[in-house]
């Protein structure tokens, strides 16, 4: 647990995919005004549904902004569709540590802003 | 204060938090712990006269409605109340504020008309009059506060020139800390006529007060921040405007006559009490005010002073840390602070692995906080059974998260 620990902190302090893209072909813009998270994604999707690029801004929580970076890295070169299988048990799999129900918000934060930021046809 | 043999009579503050390590709980100011007397109090009523209340004629139901009875009376000592039928039970602050903006307020307050707050209120003080300002037109104006986290007393004396028919305000703010100065805000709406309201949520479990000598019209307060049960709370009316206030709840218990197409209302306080109320819990809450008296408000305050004097101390030298409201000796019992680069809720989870129990958010205060400038903060509350060294414990573990998190 510590390592996954260390893991989700890496991504916080170090996120692979901080930055907006100069490119995109989506974009969305989440907020959990309760507690002041914010999410901005930016996805570029090919022709045929691949994500080939991504990126996103935020402020917020270790959990809401390392989850994001995450879920990024997971969906790249991956059909776009994908993303809406996805919920918050996928997300769970993803940080590996146990996360009590009052901050299930910050893990679901970045899946509301790439689901919201594509439509649940493309690609398929 | 012996505070062992205080924290002896609380059964929870025996166990550990999930981490494995032994449990400071520091959230008091959301809902404090509870006593065996208590938990007592209210398993005996269910194991020896549970039974509804009012008329019933058989023995269990006389025992039920004496001890729901004694309750009240016990609820109007605790607070300086002239008579028990100035206490209303309902089931936390926020109903109680309700009630007074929607029964009283609803009946006699008309467009136009101005309600001061102050911004610093808690939502339960706030959107209740935002929904009847909306509803009839009401104007809302707020009593800003300072830097300090002071409500500015310059500006509250223009307002007061507009001639407003509210003042409502909070005794503590349960996030600034900030001791009101009451009388003065109460004698000063009253000099020009308006009715007064305190949110005394914070106050009550941590002050002496005497409803008779602050002379507010309104109170209101829950049981669960003072060593009582969750789902009862108090409003505290004087006779004359509780005559003057309509129920807000119609059915059985506040009625004298029903007919088919009218009714005609029972006498105060069984007028805003309508349906089955809160048996065990309110007996729970005289256990718990019968519990605070005997150790002594004045004592528990002492306490209180004493812990958030050392908390602001050792808290100040914490290193990016950032504490909110005024300077220790004109505050209540709670230390809000937010450190640089943390976000409040990553420092409370971090907390919580050394067993350490705080709030973080907005602790239903968004404007304040908008004010603020921040989205959420932290917030350490202590209550009487909190020690020294509990502090010493929390100034170390934030020492700790910021190694680890900053």
């Amino acid at each position: 647990m510590q390592d996954a620990q260390q893991t989700i902190l890496d991504h916080y302090q170090h996120p692979s995919h901080k930055g907006e893209l100069a490119e995109f072909t989506h974009h969305a813009k989440v907020e959990n005004p309760l507690c002041g998270d914010q999410v901005e994604v930016f996805l570029r999707v090919s022709v045929d549904g691949i994500v080939e690029e991504v990126g996103f801004v935020g402020r917020g929580c270790v959990i809401s902004q390392a989850t994001t970076d995450m879920l990024l890295a997971d969906v790249l070169y991956k059909p776009l569709h994908e993303v809406h299988q996805r919920n918050l048990e996928s997300q769970l799999a993803l940080l590996d540590v146990p996360i009590g129900v009052t901050r299930q918000r910050c893990v679901l934060l970045s899946l509301r802003a790439v689901q919201s930021a594509t439509p649940p046809d493309i690609g398929e | 204060m012996n505070t062992p043999a205080i924290r002896e009579q609380f059964p929870i503050l025996h166990r550990n938090s999930q981490s494995g390590m032994p449990l400071i709980y520091l959230d008091s100011a959301a809902t404090s712990q509870k006593p065996n007397v208590v938990i007592d109090a209210m398993q005996a009523y269910y194991r020896h006269h549970n039974a509804n209340i009012h008329r019933g004629i058989h023995t269990l139901a006389e025992e039920a409605t004496s001890l729901y009875e004694s309750a009240r009376e016990t609820s109007a000592q605790f607070i300086g109340a002239s008579s028990p039928d100035e206490i209303i039970f309902t089931r936390n602050t926020t109903e109680a504020l309700n009630l007074v903006a929607q029964a009283w307020g609803g009946k006699h307050l008309n467009a136009g008309d101005l309600v001061i707050l102050t911004e610093m209120a808690h939502h339960a003080n706030l959107v209740p009059w935002q929904m009847l300002a909306e509803r009839k037109s009401l104007r809302l104006e707020f009593i800003p506060f300072d830097e300090q986290g002071t409500l500015d007393l310059a500006e509250y004396a223009r307002l007061l020139e507009q001639s407003p028919k509210v003042v409502s305000f909070t005794h503590i703010s349960n996030v600034l800390g900030t001791h009101n100065p009451a009388e003065h805000i109460i004698a000063q709406a009253k000099s020009v006529g308006a009715v007064t309201v305190l949110d005394a949520a914070q106050s009550v479990a941590q002050l002496p007060i005497n409803v008779q000598a602050l002379g507010v019209d309104f109170m209101a307060f829950s049981a669960h921040k003072m060593c009582g049960p969750t789902g009862i709370g108090v409003l505290y009316g004087k006779a004359e405007r509780l005559a003057e206030t309509p129920p807000l709840l119609g059915g059985g218990g506040m009625i004298r006559r029903v007919r088919l197409r009218s009714f005609e209302t029972a006498d105060v306080p069984a007028r805003f009490e309508a349906g089955t109320p809160a048996i065990a819990e309110a007996i729970g809450m005289a256990a718990a005010m019968r519990f605070l008296a005997q150790i002594g408000m004045e004592e528990i305050h002492q306490h209180e002073q004493a812990l958030v004097r050392y908390a602001w101390e050792k808290l100040s030298e914490v290193p990016s840390l950032r504490l909110l409201g005024p300077a220790a000796d004109s505050r209540g019992g709670l230390a809000t602070f937010i450190m640089e680069e943390i976000h409040a809720h990553d420092l409370a989870q971090e907390l919580d692995r050394f067993g350490i129990a705080v709030r973080a958010g907005h602790h239903c205060t968004m404007p304040l906080h908008n004010k603020l400038g921040i989205a959420a903060s932290v917030r350490a509350s202590f209550y009487l059974y909190n020690t020294f060294e509990e502090i010493d414990h929390l100034v170390l573990a934030l020492f700790k998260a910021r190694e680890w998190l900053g």
